[in-house]
């Protein structure tokens, strides 16, 4: 009966500790390990322009995606880095976010550098119809990393 | 001569029913959830806002952009309160009510109110949010500071977690806009 109390009692002290830790996990910022996708960029774009958002949505959102481009803008937002990639048409907006706990990785980056990276996709947003003010397509992305 | 007057008042008419755009595709929209027991922040970077000088008005929020200080909170949000796999964006379309005392080519800060409609979950709703545009030489500051009330958009809390979650999340937009291509 003792035994039997003291194996419980350590169950439930280890349940404790493994939710606590759970519960206070920090945030991982940063996609690492091996990508749920490894794209081109240039088809992944014609995929998210030519699918029902609905589709491509489901299929990449909260995925990891690996893919190589070159940078057309490197924007700094409050110590976050954003990379604007070069695409193909003009009016196609790839944007991949670092988290500012990870923005040193490429603060030294600049227009035209080809760089490899894994982020998280967020998702496409595209004009509704003619009346829409969003004359973009963007293809948004953070949690980034460079390889 | 009559042909170079026509064609002179087509670019002229162009010009003036065409509007001017301002946007950005990295402006910060944060958020908060205050209860006795739990303060939830989140910021996301990377929301896209336009504007025109006609005052209308669109802003596209990637949710899964807002970042938390918990992995926890984090999926919690993503996977069973937002569903964002489902509804990655929120979207907000309207128009500044006041927009005749607003002038987006004339440096000065305007109080404006913007009327539209925010899809939020897939559920639409008719919203009115106030804000501040500051038009400088350079960039146009829009910020606002709004309340959203979850059950609205019918986002539902857990009965576990209702002590730790506030049912009405307070929001606040800051961005810089510049002149872009229509």
């Amino acid at each position: 009966m003792k035994k039997l109390i003291i194996v419980v009692g350590i169950v439930a002290v280890l349940g404790i500790i493994i939710g606590l830790y759970l519960y206070n996990k920090p945030s991982e910022f940063k996609s690492t390990g091996k990508p749920d996708f490894e794209v081109n960029l240039a088809e992944f774009t014609k995929e998210g322009i030519e699918k029902p958002d609905s589709i491509f949505n489901k299929k990449y959102v909260g995925k990891s995606v690996r893919f190589s481009g070159i940078a057309q803008e490197v924007k700094d937002n409050e110590g976050s880095i954003s990379i604007q990639l070069t695409t193909e048409q003009e009016e196609v907006v790839v944007l991949a976010g670092f988290h500012s706990s990870t923005s040193n990785e490429v603060k030294s980056l600049k227009a035209g550098d080809k760089v490899q990276l894994q982020c998280e996709c967020n998702g496409v947003s595209k004009p509704e119809d003619e009346e829409d003010l969003l004359s973009e397509i963007v293809f948004t992305l953070s949690r980034c990393s460079k390889i | 001569m009559k042909k170079l007057s026509i064609l002179l008042l087509s670019v002229f008419l162009f010009i003036h029913t065409n509007a001017q755009n301002f946007s950005t595709n990295t402006g910060n929209v944060k958020f908060l959830s205050r209860t006795t027991l739990e303060t939830i922040e989140s910021t996301n970077k990377q929301i896209t806002m336009i504007l025109n000088t006609k005052g209308n008005v669109q802003i596209v929020v990637p949710i899964n952009s807002f970042e938390f200080e918990k992995e926890l909170m984090s999926t919690h949000f993503r996977e069973n309160y937002l569903e964002t796999s489902k509804y990655p964006n929120a979207i907000f379309k309207g128009a500044i009510v006041n927009m005749k005392g607003v002038n987006l080519n004339k440096p000065g800060t305007y109080k404006v109110q913007v009327k539209g409609n925010f899809n939020l979950h897939g559920v639409f709703k008719s919203e009115t949010i106030n804000g501040v545009i500051t038009v400088t030489k350079d960039v146009i500051k829009v910020a606002a500071d709004f309340n959203v009330k979850c059950s609205d958009y019918g986002i539902t809390i857990p009965s576990s977690v209702v002590s730790k979650v506030n049912n009405e999340i307070n929001v606040v937009l800051n961005a810089d806009l510049k002149a872009s291509i229509n």
